[in-house]
C-alpha cells in the first residue's frame, strides 16, 4: 500500500563526476586508437639533440633520457595498459560469471567448491602469479594479462553469485521452474539479464584496478618489455631523474590517476544509472 | 482544540494532483479510520502529516498540530516535532527496524534524541515502554534483535518507538496488514488502550473496512485524493452505507451455487511428508523439522478448496511440493491421475501441464526485464514442442482476454500494470497450458479490497468456463469463506480441521479454527443490515 516514493533532491553534482569520467576516459581511449596509426614523434632509436628536453610547443610533454618524446610514449602506453585491462577483464568475467552464475544455480558442494577455490586465488597477491609466470616465460604483456586476468576470476564469481542468490527466491524463478526450465536454462533467461547491470558497474571498476595492476607489474619489469613503452616502466625508469627532469615522473603518473580516477568516476555513475530500483523512484 | 487537523491542504506532485481540498481533524483520545483503495492517497496524507511528503510535491493549504502550523516539508525545524509531538507505525515490522541493532537499543535511541537524560534512565524508561506494549523484559529481553523476534512482536516494539516521547499524535499507515488475523486483534486491542490511557489522537490508515469498524471512532473515505464522506464509525455502518461505503466494500461474492458431482479427481495428496534439515553437517544431529508432517487431501474436478493457517503452518511448502518443486520425504501426489512420484522428466512436464501456480507477490512473479508476451510464453515449454509463433500469439491472446486484459497488453512490461492488473497476468500465465488445477498461494493477499474482489470475481468466472479447480492457501477468512466449497485448516504441518466451508464457520469444532474465526475482524453493522447469505 505504501508505494509512495521518495525521491533524493536531484543535484547537478553527481552528473558532472560522470560527465568528467566519460570525458577523460573518451580522451585516453581516443589517444589509445590514435597511437596505432600516428603519433607526434617516434619512440624508437635515439636523439641525442633532444635529450631531456623539457615540455615545450615542439615535446608537450617533454622528452626523456633518450630523446623519446613523452606525449607519444603516453598515448602508446594507453593502448597498451588499455589492451591489457580489457583482455584480463574479458577473461575475469567470461570464466567467472558462468561459475558464479553455476554456484549460485546449484549451491551445496558446487558452491563451496567454486567460492573456496575463489578465497584460495585471493589469499595470493596477483603479483606473486606474475612472478611466477614470469620466472617459467619470461615477462611479457601476455603474462600481465594472465596475471590480472585470473585475479579478476572470483571477483566476478562472488559478485554474480551474490546477486543471483537473491534472485533465485524470486517468485518468477519458481514459475520458470513451474514451466520446466532447468537451473542453466533460468540462470541465462533471467538471472544473468537481471544482474547485468551489476556486472557492467563491477566490470569498470575492475577495469580502472586492472589498469592499476598493469602499471604496478610494468614498474617492477613484469609487464610489457621494452621498447614498447608502458606507463608503469616509465616511472621506474625515470625515478632516478626527478630532481631534474620531474616531467618524466609526473606526466605518467597523472595519466595513471585520471585514468583510474575517471574510470571509477564513470563506475559509480553507472551504478545509479542502471541500478532498476532507481527507475522505481522517477 | 483538534491534535491533528488539515485544513483545506492539497498536494500535487508535477502534473499529477495526489490530493485535493483535504479537511480532516483528529481529536485527542480519538481514532479516525482513513480508508480507501491502494493509490487513493491514503500514505501520502500520512507522509504530509510527517513533513514526509516527497521534495517534488508543491502543497497548499495547511496541516495544523495542536493548533500550530507545521514547519515546511524538509526542513530542520521537523526533527523537534517528528517523535516528540508526532510519531508514526509502518506497515511493515520487518523493514521498520534497524536489523544490526537491538530492540532495547532502538528505543533508547528515541527516547534520547528528545531526551537530555543519563542513559540509565533511559534504558529504564525503555524497559517500561517495552512492557506497556506487552513485551515482557523477562520473556522478551531488550538484548534480542528484530530477527529474533516475530512479525507481532516486532510491531509491538514499532509501537513503543512510536509512544516513547509521549506525543500527542500517532499516524498508523497500515499496521495490522502484513500480521496474521489473530496478531492483528492483539495489535488493535493494544493500539486502543493506548490511545484512551495516553490521550492520544491516532490516525489510523487502512484499505480493510472490518479493521476500521472495529477500532475507529470516526471514519473519512478517501477516493481519488478527495475525503469523500466523514462520518461517527457507528453511523458509517449504520446507515444504509452511502455510495462511497459501498464503492469501498464492494459487491459480496456469492458462494458457488453448484454442487460437484464430478468423481473425478483433479489433485490426490496421501499422507505427504516434507522434511526442512536443520543439521548443518553430518556430526550434527538436529532432526529435521516436518514442515509437512501426513497431510491427505484430493480436489475434485471443478472444486475450489480452501487451506488456511498461518505463516509458517506449512502452507507453502505444501503447495511446493504439490507442484514437485519441492522434494518429498514420503507420500504419493497424483494430478489428474497422473503420479508425481518417480515421474520421468518427460513425464513431469505432462504433469505440470495439469497443474498451475500463482504467487502471492504481484512484484516479483515476473521477471521485470521480460514483456507480457515473453511471460506468457515461458510456460509452453512445457509442450514438449514448442508452438508454432502464430499459436503462440493466439494462445496469448486468448489467456489475456480471458483475465480481461486488452490483447496488446502483450507488448508491455510488468511495472506498467498495478497489483490486481498483474495477478491477471499471473492468472494468465497459469491458464496458458489449461490445467485442470491452479494453485493460488495467497494470490489476493497483497491486493486491495476492490482488486481482489475483481481477481476473485474473474477466478470464478473462469472455473465455470473451464471447469478447472482451485486450491486456495491464504491467512485470510473472508477469500475461503466467499469463494470455497470445502476447507482445510492447517496447522504445525498437520491438518487439524477439514469440512464444509460452510461448516467451519458456523460450528468450527478445534480450538485453532475457533481462535482464528474469532480472531478475523468482520464489519460490524446494526441488525437491520443484514449480508447477503
Amino acid at each position: 500500500m505504501t508505494n509512495v516514493s521518495i525521491t533524493p533532491a536531484k543535484s547537478t553534482t553527481k552528473n558532472v563526476g560522470f560527465r568528467f569520467g566519460v570525458g577523460v576516459s573518451a580522451i585516453f581511449i581516443a589517444a589509445a586508437l590514435i597511437s596505432n596509426f600516428w603519433t607526434p614523434y617516434t619512440v624508437d632509436g635515439f636523439k641525442i639533440a633532444e635529450r631531456f628536453a623539457s615540455p615545450s610547443f615542439a615535446h608537450w610533454f617533454g622528452a626523456n633520457h633518450l630523446g623519446r618524446d613523452v606525449l607519444s610514449m603516453i598515448m602508446i602506453g594507453a593502448r597498451i595498459s588499455i589492451g591489457v585491462a580489457a583482455t584480463a577483464i574479458f577473461i575475469g568475467m567470461t570464466i567467472g560469471v558462468p561459475l558464479g552464475l553455476f554456484a549460485a544455480a546449484y549451491g551445496g558442494i558446487v558452491d563451496g567448491f567454486i567460492m573456496r577455490a575463489g578465497d584460495l586465488v585471493f589469499a595470493f597477491p596477483a603479483i606473486l602469479l606474475a612472478i611466477l609466470i614470469a620466472a617459467v616465460y619470461g615477462p611479457s604483456a601476455m603474462n600481465a594479462v594472465i596475471a590480472i586476468g585470473v585475479f579478476n576470476i572470483p571477483v566476478f564469481a562472488r559478485v554474480t553469485r551474490g546477486a543471483a542468490l537473491s534472485l533465485w527466491k524470486r517468485d518468477y524463478i519458481l514459475a520458470a521452474r513451474m514451466a520446466d526450465r532447468n537451473r542453466v536454462q533460468i540462470s541465462i533467461e533471467h538471472i544473468l539479464p537481471n544482474i547485468s547491470h551489476l556486472l557492467i558497474v563491477q566490470g569498470t571498476v575492475q577495469f580502472s584496478l586492472a589498469i592499476l595492476a598493469e602499471a604496478g607489474l610494468s614498474y617492477v619489469g613484469l609487464g610489457v618489455q621494452s621498447p614498447t613503452p608502458s606507463w608503469g616502466r616509465m616511472l621506474a625508469e625515470s625515478q632516478t631523474m626527478i630532481s631534474f627532469a620531474p616531467w618524466l615522473v609526473i606526466f605518467p603518473g597523472l595519466a595513471i590517476f585520471l585514468f583510474v580516477i575517471a574510470l571509477n568516476l564513470v563506475g559509480d555513475g553507472l551504478n545509479k544509472r542502471l541500478d532498476p530500483r532507481e527507475k522505481w523512484l522517477v | 482544540m483538534a491534535a491533528l487537523s488539515f485544513k483545506a491542504f492539497s498536494l500535487r506532485i508535477g502534473e499529477d494532483e495526489i490530493l485535493r481540498d483535504i479537511n480532516l481533524s483528529v481529536e485527542p483520545g480519538e481514532i479516525v479510520g482513513l480508508v480507501g483503495r491502494s493509490g487513493s492517497g491514503k500514505s501520502v496524507t500520512a507522509l504530509s502529516a510527517m513533513g514526509l511528503a516527497p521534495n517534488r510535491a508543491r502543497s497548499n493549504g495547511d496541516i495544523l498540530l495542536n493548533g500550530e502550523a507545521t514547519p515546511a516539508t524538509g526542513t530542520r525545524d521537523w526533527r523537534q516535532i517528528r517523535g516528540r509531538d508526532i510519531a508514526m507505525i509502518f506497515q511493515e515490522p520487518m523493514t521498520a527496524l534497524n536489523p544490526l541493532q537491538t530492540i532495547g537499543a532502538q528505543i533508547r535511541e528515541a527516547i534520547l534524541i528528545h531526551n537530555d537524560i543519563p542513559a540509565d534512565a533511559a534504558n529504564a524508561r525503555a524497559n517500561n515502554l517495552l512492557t506497556r506494549v506487552g513485551l515482557d523484559s523477562e520473556s522478551i529481553s531488550p538484548q534480542r534483535y528484530p530477527h529474533e523476534l516475530s512479525g507481532g512482536q516486532r510491531q509491538r516494539v514499532v509501537i513503543a518507538i512510536a509512544i516513547a516521547n509521549e506525543p500527542s499524535v500517532l499516524i498508523a499507515d497500515e499496521p495490522t496488514t502484513a500480521l496474521d488475523v489473530t496478531t492483528q486483534a492483539e495489535i488493535l486491542s493494544l493500539l486502543r488502550s493506548l490511545v484512551d490511557e495516553k490521550n492520544i489522537a491516532l490516525l489510523f490508515i487502512t484499505h480493510d473496512l472490518a479493521v476500521i469498524s472495529q477500532i475507529a471512532d470516526q471514519v473519512a473515505v478517501i477516493f481519488e485524493g478527495r475525503i469523500v464522506e466523514t462520518a461517527p464509525t457507528s453511523e458509517f455502518f449504520a446507515s444504509g452505507l452511502s455510495h462511497n461505503a459501498n464503492r469501498l466494500i464492494a459487491e459480496r461474492l456469492e458462494a458457488p451455487a453448484q454442487e460437484y458431482t464430478s468423481q473425478e479427481l483433479a489433485l490426490n495428496v496421501v499422507n505427504m511428508v516434507c522434511t526442512h534439515a536443520n543439521n548443518r553437517h553430518f556430526l550434527d544431529s538436529r532432526s529435521p523439522t516436518r514442515a509437512v508432517d501426513g497431510v491427505s487431501l484430493s480436489i475434485a474436478e471443478g472444486e475450489s478448496v480452501g487451506l488456511v493457517g498461518e505463516s509458517g503452518c506449512g502452507k507453502s511448502t505444501l503447495a511446493r511440493a504439490i507442484v514437485g518443486l519441492q522434494p518429498m520425504a514420503e507420500g504419493a501426489v497424483t494430478i489428474d491421475g497422473l503420479v508425481l512420484n518417480d515421474a520421468k522428466p518427460a513425464a513431469i512436464r505432462q504433469i505440470r501441464q495439469r497443474v498451475q501456480m500463482v504467487f502471492q507477490d504481484p512484484y516479483s512473479s515476473f521477471d521485470p526485464r521480460w514483456r507480457v508476451s515473453d511471460i506468457l510464453s515461458e510456460p509452453m515449454y512445457l509442450f514438449g514442442a514448442r508452438p508454432a509463433k502464430d499459436e503462440r500469439i493466439k494462445l496469448i491472446e486468448t489467456a489475456l482476454t480471458d483475465v480481461g486484459l486488452a490483447s496488446s497488453d502483450a507488448e508491455k512490461y510488468p511495472h506498467e500494470f498495478s497489483g490486481g492488473q498483474r495477478q491477471r497476468i499471473a492468472i494468465a500465465r497459469a491458464l496458458i497450458t489449461d490445467p485442470s488445477l491452479i494453485i493460488l498461494d495467497e494470490a489476493t493477499s497483497a491486493l486491495d479490497i476492490t482488486s481482489r474482489n475483481h481477481v476473485l470475481k474473474l477466478l470464478m468466472r473462469l472455473q465455470q468456463k473451464r471447469g478447472v479447480s482451485y486450491l486456495f492457501i491464504t491467512h485470510d477468512l473472508t477469500v475461503i469463506k466467499d469463494v470455497t466449497r470445502r476447507t482445510l485448516v492447517m496447522k504445525a504441518g498437520k491438518i487439524v480441521e477439514r469440512g464444509k466451508t460452510s461448516d467451519i464457520f458456523a460450528k468450527p469444532s478445534h480450538d485453532y479454527t475457533k481462535s482464528l474465526i474469532a480472531a478475523a475482524p468482520t464489519i460490524k453493522r446494526p441488525a437491520n443490515v443484514i449480508d447477503a447469505p
